[in-house]
């Protein structure tokens, strides 16, 4: 049988090109960025860098800019897993039985998610155009007018209408993980809470989501990274302002601005620096606390 | 030379964003094939990308110091950093040696703020553009509510009230898109408070929150309340803002000269019908009606790393770019407006608007592009897109605008 204790040495040799370029392309430029976020540098080879201290993050946080990012992030989080994964889950729960045609309602469902976050944001730009746009048309046709809005220019509105279309995107991945999830769970075990008159709500919440905790874990943490790194469809619903006057910012956007627009990359890795901390504590904190299920004896 | 007297072979690297289709490209090649006759030892290597990727790759360039030997670029802030950093040759005294050249350009051009700087001496560029604003208008839908061409700002709110009572769209501005406002705030600002009132500003002398930076904002706030721009600017792209005066439902349209080749097009629905009339003042601001909003766009620059005869050659080529005969090439086919002072072309529909803008530019008392140009603060400028955006969607004031201005200086020097 092969061990790793006799075989120390092979199994080293298999895992030092990942390990090389797991340290090169993830380890090193998280680490430089960390170091990069005390100077002060215009991005510019070769030009000097100026040891900043803690003056990058200072002038962050006395930027109101910033703070509004942060609550877009919070706000973007916490309603892209409200409406993601119980979405996932319910569509999940239902393609799990017995339907004709499961395999169109899967591939229905997951098609946003193999669009580019570019056509999709185009398309939705087309939809809720203000002047133009299907959506507003529509309402403005079947009489309907009072309910017509700016979707992605008032500001009141256009961050919740950018998170809801972000959510629409990605609900099919989750589904996917979810339908695996609930398929490891043992037909004989629904018959049996069939027998016993188990009812809908007792066979999801005491039955079928207790002993899938660990993927809903696994699909939360996806979630949470997933939004801290949303920027692209964003940069395309806002034709590359992030506004009107940055209403729709975000950190990495903000992160964006300051680095290639504004050349100020001891900014920028400050930025980054607090996204890569925030996100790793998130993840883990969510995972650990939440879903991970404690081994017992 | 090499040692048997034949010339020494040379390649330029020759970075542009003239790619196919661009109406610059075979005008270029042309040139370029003037050039290789005249000098067969010298090959020029090109290295184009379209627009959004060029200046990707030139800020990369900019970034690992692997920039061409000839460098298109538009100055200002994006090459600050190469400038600082001294990755482009300074050209005073190639430009001087040779006073018939240097002539040739349009007084005041070579000094403009693309291509020096208030903090660094110098001529960093060569401009072939000179960007210039101002109004076009659809002249059937001024004929029919009987209107005249706007000079001062009185006659043009006017204009603006009549056009709203014929179900028109006075001014089609894609707010959306943070430049377009930034550019009506701008030309707001050189006619009320003068160009050169931009390195007060730049020099912290004066603040936003002062008049200087307010009145522009106010004036912008009442144009927009009063429906100038229709029920909701902030909503229109500036691909839609075209549309919309190309398709006769908006009636003017405050632009760059380059459009002009766009609005009066075989295929353009306006290209009977498209006028120019300069930017109006205001009575009480007489002295900077010929304050515009104007200055060198497009420039060439040369690395600093080029020596002896390669320099030499580079030099040579720049100038057989951007001399008036090829300037006139480049205005033929795609309303570039020359740097130099050459024979104007009344040819086509195109040109003979673009002479219009000409002519305001050449009564011009003094002229300047973005007012953030000499900022040394290089967010300014979007600072300024934003907030412009902002008080467009009624987020902000014209106070609270001026006022964001001078919080972003606070919050970063």
């Amino acid at each position: 049988m092969f061990t790793f204790k006799q075989n120390k040495l092979i199994v080293i040799a298999f895992l030092i090109p990942a390990l090389l370029f797991y340290i090169s392309f993830m380890l090193y430029p998280a680490f430089y960025a960390i170091v990069l976020s005390f100077f002060k540098w215009s991005g510019v080879a070769s030009t000097d860098t100026y040891f900043n201290g803690l003056n990058n993050y200072i002038l962050l946080f006395r930027n109101p800019v910033f703070w509004l990012s942060v609550k877009n992030l919070v706000f973007l989080l916490v309603v892209s897993v409200l409406t993601q994964l119980p979405i996932a889950f319910i569509l999940a729960y239902m393609l799990s039985g017995n339907i004709r045609y499961v395999n169109i309602f899967k591939v229905s469902y997951f098609m946003p998610v193999i669009l580019s976050a570019t056509a999709v944001s185009m398309m939705w730009k087309l939809i809720l155009d203000d002047k133009y746009g299907l959506l507003n048309n529509f309402l403005r046709g079947v009489g309907l007018e009072s309910l017509s809005r700016s979707w992605l220019t008032d500001p009141d509105i256009s961050f919740k209408v950018i998170t809801l279309i972000n959510s629409w995107q990605h609900v099919g991945y989750f589904l996917i993980i979810l339908i695996a999830g609930i398929a490891t769970i043992s037909e004989e075990l629904f018959e049996a809470l069939k027998i016993d008159g188990a009812g809908i709500f007792t066979t999801v919440f005491k039955v079928v989501i207790p002993l899938i905790k660990e993927v809903i874990g696994v699909c939360v943490v996806l979630i949470l990274t997933q939004c801290m790194k949303t920027f692209d469809i964003i940069y395309v619903m806002t034709s590359g302002t992030f506004g009107p006057n940055n209403v729709n910012q975000v950190p990495v956007g903000l992160m964006y601005y300051r680095s290639f627009i504004e050349d100020n990359f001891g900014q920028g890795s400050a930025i980054a620096t607090m996204v890569l901390l925030f996100g790793v504590l998130l993840s883990s904190v969510v995972y650990i606390k939440g879903f991970q299920q404690k081994n017992t004896v | 030379m090499t040692s048997d007297g034949a010339k020494e072979k040379i390649v330029i690297r020759f970075e542009h964003n003239w790619t196919e289709g661009s109406p610059q490209l075979p005008v270029f090649k042309k040139m370029l094939e003037e050039f290789k006759k005249e000098n067969s030892n010298i090959t020029v290597q090109e290295e184009s990308a379209p627009d959004t990727q060029y200046h990707q790759k030139l800020k990369t360039e900019i970034s690992s110091d692997t920039l061409g030997d000839i460098i298109m670029n538009w100055g200002g802030s994006e090459v600050k950093g190469a400038v600082k950093n001294k990755q482009f040759m300074e050209l005073t005294d190639i430009v001087n040696e040779d006073p018939s050249y240097k002539n040739s350009f349009v007084p005041g051009i070579l000094e403009g703020n693309n291509v020096t700087y208030q903090d660094i001496e110098g001529l960093w560029g060569i401009p072939i553009n000179i960007t210039l604003t101002g109004f076009y208008y659809n002249k059937k839908i001024f004929q029919s509510a009987g209107l005249q061409v706007p000079e001062t700002w009185d006659d043009m709110l006017n204009v603006i009230n009549k056009l709203k009572e014929t179900g028109t769209i006075p001014w089609a501005l894609g707010a959306q898109d943070g430049w377009r406002v930034e550019h009506v705030y701008t030309q707001l600002f050189y006619k009320i408070n003068g160009v050169k009132s931009i390195y007060d500003l730049a020099s912290r002398k004066v603040k936003y929150a002062s008049d200087v930076g307010v009145e522009p904002f106010k004036y912008l706030e009442k144009l927009r309340d009063m429906g100038a721009f229709g029920s909701n600017p902030a909503a229109v792209s500036f691909q839609m803002e075209q549309s919309e005066f190309m398709s006769g439902k908006a009636a003017m349209n405050f632009s760059l000269a380059t459009y002009a080749k766009k609005f009066t097009a075989e295929d353009s629905p306006i290209k009977d019908d498209a006028g120019y009339f300069a930017f109006p003042y205001f009575s009480d601001k007489a002295q900077y009606k010929n304050d515009i909003f104007a200055g060198g766009g497009l420039s060439f620059s040369l690395n600093s790393k080029l020596t002896g005869a390669k320099k030499d050659a580079a030099v040579k080529l720049l100038k057989h770019i951007t001399a008036s005969s090829g300037q006139q090439q480049f205005e033929d086919a795609s309303a570039l407006i020359p740097t130099t002072d050459i024979q104007q072309n009344t040819a086509t529909p195109a040109a003979k608007l673009v002479n219009e803008f000409r002519a305001t530019f050449k009564s011009a008392k003094n002229y300047a592009n973005d007012i953030t140009d000499p900022d040394s603060l290089s967010s300014m400028l979007t600072k300024l897109r934003d907030v412009s955006t902002g008080l467009m969607n009624k987020q902000l004031t014209a106070k609270q605008a001026a006022q964001e201005m001078d919080s972003e200086i606070a919050n970063n020097e």
